[in-house]
């Protein structure tokens, strides 16, 4: 979406620079290596040293993680991340460029969720074993150096330009295998950001799964709610980064929709959807000037 | 007409002669009943002169000079890959009775009419629109459809396009984008033309600019769905088929712009009290508009049709998520298939949603199932229309029939029965 750029601008600014004081919660990096201990993401990954603080802090942390799993989701994947940020980038230069991609393809989304797994169990218990996560994670390498802190490369750098050329050819390709954004995804069922689709507005043309850069099947292929419910069925996944690609690209009314504690905040709209497609009509008039000659031979 | 014969004398001319003057008395015939069907908006002159010369004055399709044309078969076959390796898309799907009576001879007695139909105009070789087709790209649906593919092969330059019997399988779908690439190589041939992103993106915008219309058109129906005669809107979806989408573009434009204006002013075509009906199965194509203009004549309003050579010829758009070569092969693919409520896929729940969503959309209290005598596969989901219509409190009924015009008057009794079953029986209280 066009939005995410706008927000994902501020988000990385900030996340750069501004909140380098807070103790964010959830934001998938840390500002800048002496901010190291405030960041969320460094808790999960090293949940040893979590638990040697007090309870108190360790409450403190888990709850102020639900609260913003629960108000936010899978949200902050689609529109705040920087790494999202930059990945996006990447995409829309190729978009520009035409080159072609990685397109679908059921094998390569498997692979991806046994990879994701692995990054999970690594991302987790790696601190119990003696590593580092932040050693290499490829967000540890980019966000300071966004933020205007110095570049620090090594194993991290070398995954973030894995990451930046992957993403360039698949979208969103680091968002597959991201352990936080996984973790993030786990309360999608108590999120208040959901996506509902309308199975009899639904033709079933397709275009939201070949839309998702997470390779979601059920958005396409669910035609019934756990009730037997036709209409508002709850198809967020885990999976799920809410970056609305498949809304965009749902030509039917009412199809698709992000709903925020049941509003529906985006809706597919089958004359917005045509706008987006459809050009100026007097680029297809050259025929017309032929009609005259033509039709009356 | 009478120099013709006397110049050529032998009987395969005189037939040929007696074909074109049938066949295009009959096509006068329909286009008047059209014409004369009042509230006929003024915008809708466009769309018939289509008809008109390819049916009456004999010509071949409009379009530019020098363009070749490309014979399909179904909307299963994207326009956008025809044009983008510049040639242009006909529909041939045949509804003339007069083929379908030479047609008969060559076909079996139960096939469908349709293609009976288009083997009659193949084997009779007098219609400029099939002669001066260069390549003909049959999509393999049903059964007729594959004989059809093969009868035309041995006459003509033809392709047949695999399509999958399913679509929710990937590697379904990744067939289908194979057999798009290797029907794109095929054109080359034809064109000279190579496949490349800046073609496919022109083509797939000009026929976005058609969908647009067409969007608008739909949504004005929606919200007044009395405001044109159906009878009148199927004649205008039949002309998208024998002329360049650019020229249908703008004509639609302008219908879309005339029936706003008379909407806002209160003026539709057809009484409040008339029952809305909607009429689904086999396609209607012009001429033989028996159906749609017994309805209206018979005191229904025809306000949606799902049928393929009416809204749902060009009502699903591309949805192209990658701007590559390959992106757009792939949303060309997927939007000619999955969406696709054809019967001949082994899975058809969609088109059942799809009514449904139809009924919501343009408040409908009737509908007439149309099958085609021999068309099996539409003969086979009656029974699950029959039964989720049902549960919806619609009325339905089945209209068999064939391409001749011995049955109507025993239509129009069935019809008339049925919109006085909606107005004075179950259906009353809307």
């Amino acid at each position: 979406m066009i939005l995410s750029f706008a927000l994902l601008i501020f988000g990385s600014r900030l996340t750069g620079t501004v909140f380098s004081n807070i103790q964010l919660p959830v934001l998938a990096c840390p500002y800048n290596l002496d901010q190291l201990t405030s960041a969320g993401c460094y808790y999960f990954s090293h949940l040893d040293v979590l638990f040697t603080e007090g309870w108190q802090e360790i409450l403190a942390f888990f709850g102020t993680f639900i609260v913003c799993a629960v108000l936010l989701g899978r949200v902050l994947c689609g529109f705040i991340c920087p790494l999202g940020f930059v990945q996006d980038i990447a995409h829309e230069a190729r978009q520009a460029l035409h080159i072609e991609g990685v397109s679908l393809n059921e094998k390569m989304y498997t692979v991806l969720r046994l990879v994701k797994w692995i990054m999970l169990v690594i991302f987790l218990g790696i601190g119990f074993v003696g590593g580092n996560f932040c050693d290499f994670c490829p967000a540890a390498a980019i966000s300071p150096a966004l933020a205007g802190f110095k570049l620090s490369l090594g194993l991290g750098g070398f995954f973030m330009i894995i990451v930046i050329v992957s993403g360039f050819f698949k979208r969103r390709s680091f968002c597959n295998i991201c352990p936080l954004g996984y973790i993030l995804g786990l309360t999608h069922k108590a999120s208040l950001f959901k996506l509902k689709k309308d199975a009899v507005a639904c033709t079933e043309c397709g275009a939201c799964y070949e839309a998702c850069p997470m390779g979601i099947k059920s958005i396409f292929t669910v035609r019934e709610g756990k009730k037997g419910e036709l209409s508002k069925i709850d198809v967020t996944t885990p999976d799920c980064i809410m970056c609305g690609e498949c809304v965009r690209r749902c030509p039917e009314n009412n199809a698709l929709a992000i709903t925020f504690c049941g509003k529906k905040v985006y809706n597919a709209d089958r004359m917005k959807f045509m706008k987006q497609y459809a050009p100026k009509p007097d680029k297809y008039a050259p025929f017309l000037n032929h009609e005259k000659s033509d039709k009356h031979e | 007409m009478n120099d013709y014969i006397s110049r050529q004398g032998s009987a395969e001319d005189r037939r040929k002669a007696r074909f074109l003057n049938k066949s295009s008395t009959t096509a006068i015939k329909y286009l008047r009943k059209i014409e004369d069907l009042p509230h006929k908006p003024d915008a809708l002159k466009p769309f018939t002169d289509v008809l008109k010369h390819v049916f009456v004055d004999m010509q071949g399709a409009v379009k530019p000079q020098g363009v070749p044309s490309v014979g399909t078969y179904c909307v299963m076959i994207p326009p956008e890959l025809i044009y983008a390796m510049g040639a242009m898309p006909v529909k041939l799907c045949g509804g003339s009775y007069t083929a379908f009576n030479v047609g008969d001879d060559i076909a079996p007695r139960d096939a469908c009419p349709l293609v009976k139909a288009i083997m009659g105009f193949e084997s009779i070789g007098v219609m400029p629109v099939y002669q001066e087709c260069q390549l003909m790209a049959v999509p393999i649906t049903c059964d007729c459809k594959k004989k059809l593919a093969g009868y035309l092969a041995e006459r003509r330059n033809t392709i047949a396009l695999h399509v999958p019997s399913g679509r929710d399988r990937d590697e379904d779908m990744e067939q289908y984008v194979r057999e798009l690439y290797l029907f794109s190589q095929k054109l080359t041939e034809v064109t000279d033309v190579e496949l490349s992103y800046e073609r496919l993106s022109w083509a797939c915008g000009m026929t976005a600019a058609a969908q647009y219309e067409l969007s608008r058109f739909i949504e004005l129906r929606r919200k007044y769905p009395l405001a044109i005669k159906g009878t009148h809107y199927m004649a205008a979806m039949n002309a998208i088929s024998y002329t360049h989408i650019s020229l249908w573009t703008r004509y639609m434009h302008d219908l879309c712009d005339e029936i706003e204006a008379k909407a806002k002013r209160g003026e539709m075509a057809s009484k409040e009290n008339r029952p809305r009906i909607l009429i689904t199965g086999s396609p209607i194509v012009f001429p033989n508009f028996k159906i749609p203009l017994l309805i209206e004549e018979m005191g229904g309003a025809l306000v949606a049709d799902e049928t393929c050579m009416g809204e749902r010829g060009a009502y699903d758009p591309p949805a192209i998520v990658d701007q590559s070569t390959d992106g757009i092969m792939r949303a060309l693919a997927n939007k000619s298939t999955r969406p696709c409520t054809c019967p001949t896929f082994v899975d058809n729940k969609r088109r059942v949603y799809r009514i449904m969503q139809m009924l919501k959309d343009y408040r409908v209290q009737g509908v007439i199932y149309h099958v085609l005598r021999g068309c099996l596969v539409y003969d086979y989901e009656y029974q699950v229309m029959e039964e989720e219509l049902g549960k919806l409190g619609i009325p339905i009924i089945r209209i068999e029939s064939d391409y001749n015009e011995e049955d109507v008057e025993q239509l129009r009794i069935r019809i008339e029965a049925f919109i006085e079953l909606i107005k004075y029986g179950k259906g009353s209280s809307k």
